[in-house]
């Protein structure tokens, strides 16, 4: 017999399922002591017997023609011609050891697997996390898009009523691409709105809101100037979301700032100390960016911080500023 | 390619991609603002403001003067006069240019120990209120 027809590869040899069989059934042997004395299943030893499994590996070969007690060539397929395997169509055997055959007295070698096994699980472990990126920026891409969007609302805790309050709205994004986005601020009952920064899109009376529309790519700046009636006492409460056009999961709400209270503070005077000290009159030209167009009475605001302070008239609605 | 050469490419990238951007917002926090109080001649006094990026758009120069100085003219005008602390403001709004110098005139040479410059404005990463005090240099 020539053993080394493909080099490289396990040898193997094609075996006769029937003879099997018969040689088996003469000696009064079970499926299971020739699959325990190969160490391979019954379900294995079957699939030889039945044809299933034409080629084998030669050392299984070996341990089954000693399971038989006759000689390996008894076992064997008789055609003759010596036939390499084709490893796309060779067939497993379920354990760790036996393989596949076919004709008789010729023995071959299996052409060298595809894939090693080692390298099948490595590309395996390779594969998983890539899968998983991917799928990550499929299904969750947008919601990653909605957690680089900021929007925070900036607005004084206190404010007298009748007097324009300005509503600071800051949106930056950290994408690499610009983003739509309706931003939509919810009015509080009863306050009007007096001015806009920049102009709005859309104003809904029925629910009192106003929004805009627009492409930011990475910040923007949002001011809307409302006033209550001069008798309005209590709190008033702002709520607004942002909308990403790409996102699945909708809108995020406005963080920061959720109230402001009437009373007899300058909304700037953030210390109700009824001075405007420089840190105040400083955070609102941040704020404003020297933006005049929200209406926001800057003028004033110099006069107060230039003065030694101020003091709110609510007859004369004005303030008294003191020298 | 060499194992040892591959660790070493290795980590250069790994720092690279990595490690040192960590490092940048450090470097955002570098003072931005910077000053100095200077006088030339008998009564002229000065201070350079420089700025340099992210820089604040809005700044508050205080002055104080020893006491009895007589203020002849300022440029720019300053925005606010204190006469019972002896202390001068200015509201610089918009600022754009990397340097700023206010110029002040005097009736008599001002004792330059005894004046102090402060600048204050907020920081543009921390929106914090940040003051500096102008560095006194001899001409």
């Amino acid at each position: 017999m020539n053993d080394d027809i493909y080099p490289g590869g396990p040898v193997m040899i094609k075996i006769d399922g029937t003879k099997i069989r018969r040689i088996r059934e003469q000696k009064g042997l079970t499926q299971l002591y020739i699959a325990t004395a190969v160490e391979v299943t019954t379900d294995t030893v079957s699939r030889w017997e039945n044809k299933r499994y034409p080629s084998i590996k030669k050392e299984n070969g070996v341990k089954l023609a000693q399971a038989l007690e006759v000689t390996l060539d008894e076992i064997l397929d008789s055609v003759p011609e010596v036939q390499p395997i084709d490893s796309n169509t060779h067939q497993p055997e379920q354990n760790n050891s036996a393989d596949a055959t076919s004709p008789a007295t010729t023995v071959t070698r299996s052409a060298t697997p595809f894939l090693s096994l080692k390298t099948a699980l490595f590309l395996t472990l390779m594969f998983i996390p890539l899968f998983g990126v991917i799928i990550y920026f499929i299904y969750f891409q947008e919601d990653t898009v909605l957690s680089q969007v900021i929007v925070k609302r900036t607005v004084s805790a206190n404010f007298i009523a009748g007097q324009p309050l300005p509503v600071f709205v800051h949106i930056s994004s950290s994408t690499d691409h610009p983003v739509s986005f309706i931003l939509r601020e919810n009015l509080p009952p009863g306050a009007t709105v007096l001015a806009t920064y920049p102009e709005i899109s859309e104003k809904h009376k029925k629910n009192n809101s106003i929004q805009w529309l627009g492409n930011i790519s990475t910040s923007a700046l949002f001011i809307y100037t409302i006033s209550t009636t001069e008798q309005f006492s209590g709190t008033i409460l702002f709520n607004g979301i942002l909308k990403i056009s790409s996102s699945s999961k909708g809108e995020i709400m406005v963080s920061g700032d959720q109230n402001s209270a009437a009373g007899l503070h300058h909304w700037a005077d953030k210390n109700q100390d009824n001075r405007i000290s420089d840190e105040e009159i400083l955070t609102i030209y941040d704020l404003t960016n020297s933006n005049q167009h929200a209406e926001i009475d800057m003028d004033l605001l110099e006069e107060i911080w230039l003065g030694d302070g101020y003091i709110w008239q609510p007859k004369e609605q004005q303030f008294s500023i003191l020298e | 390619m060499s194992l040892k050469i591959k660790t070493l490419y290795l980590v250069i990238v790994t720092f690279i991609s990595f490690i040192a951007p960590l490092s940048f917002p450090l470097l955002s926090y570098a003072e931005t603002v910077t000053a100095r109080l200077y006088q030339t001649g008998e009564t002229m006094t000065f201070i350079d403001i420089n700025l340099t990026p992210p820089a604040p758009p809005t700044l508050i120069v205080e002055m104080k003067l020893p006491s009895g100085s007589k203020i002849i003219k300022t440029m720019p005008p300053f925005s606010k006069q204190n006469k019972k602390n002896n202390t001068i403001k200015w509201l610089l709004k918009n600022v754009k240019d990397t340097s700023i110098t206010i110029q002040l005139v005097t009736q008599a040479k001002l004792d330059l120990g005894s004046t102090t410059a402060h600048i204050r404005y907020r920081n543009r990463e921390t929106g914090s209120l940040k003051e500096i005090q102008a560095d006194r240099v001899s001409q």
